[in-house]
């Protein structure tokens, strides 16, 4: 019984070490994809061990505490999914751009896109404070928003069309 | 011995509570915050079920599958949101 105890103290002060991380990992991570991911696998892992060890400390629980397992293995990366899918329709782009080959290049040129990157987002903001477009470097950004909004428009289209039968539906029902 | 276990978890995540509510304070985009927040309600959900170990209620587990479900329903309404609108 007591050594029950104290390796559900030990699984549950592991949970909360990767609860932690995650925190951390929100905080210090430089994109919006890289944020939710981080924030939802260590969240996962780190609440499965929480809710294991309390339930090896308490045997009584123990059936309660499988169906909030098996809740939170059910929704934690259905609702990350949901979340990723809305971002990557409503044209966040993430950090890096290309697709690169990371045996062969170096650690310099990822931070240097990060720096670059870092770079474009301190331009977009000073536009959107200052309301002027005549800076000649943003070009490139502007063709990549301009591909972002036809990407944007198809979609808006496919989900147009996917929602106009209900409505005729609707219509010749009333 | 297993009590200053369970303490230090708590304390612990208590902490990650805080850190990870920095991020809602200084997100740069709503989906920064949506992010945070979901990270948020897993640690409070967490919290919910240490509170259940301290106080010795079974019914408290109840109570944080109805919170994870509430929690799960508010970022897919969010995400729902930012994709098309309400």
């Amino acid at each position: 019984m007591q050594v029950l105890e104290i390796l559900g103290g030990i699984l549950t002060l592991l949970g909360s070490l990767f609860l932690l991380l995650a925190s951390i990992g929100i905080v210090r991570m430089p994109d919006t994809y890289n944020r939710m991911q981080t924030g939802t696998k260590a969240t996962t892992l780190g609440s499965l061990l929480f809710f294991i060890g309390i339930g090896l400390a308490h045997p009584q629980m123990w059936g309660k505490i499988t169906a909030l397992i098996i809740f939170i293995l059910i929704t934690n990366p259905l609702s990350s999914h949901v979340l990723a899918r809305a971002l990557h329709y409503t044209g966040v782009s993430p950090i890096l751009k290309k697709k690169r080959d990371m045996h062969t290049e170096s650690r310099d040129d990822l931070r240097s896109d990060i720096l670059e990157y870092e770079a474009q987002q301190h331009a977009e903001s000073d536009i959107q404070s200052s309301g002027t477009h005549s800076d000649p470097g943003v070009s490139e950004d502007f063709i990549a928003d301009a591909a972002a909004a036809e990407n944007r428009k198809a979609a808006d289209g496919k989900s147009g069309s996917r929602k106009k039968p209900a409505s005729t539906a609707g219509g010749s029902t009333s | 011995m297993a009590d200053i276990l369970f303490a230090a978890a708590a304390g612990i995540g208590l902490l990650a509570f805080v850190i990870s509510f920095f991020r809602i304070i200084a997100g740069p985009e709503f989906s920064d915050r949506i992010v945070a927040l979901d990270a948020m309600t897993i640690i409070s959900l967490s919290g919910i079920v240490f509170l259940t170990h301290a106080l010795e209620r079974i019914i408290y587990l109840d109570i944080a599958l109805v919170y994870g479900l509430v929690s799960f329903l508010g970022v897919i309404a969010a995400a729902r949101y930012m994709e098309r609108g309400l």
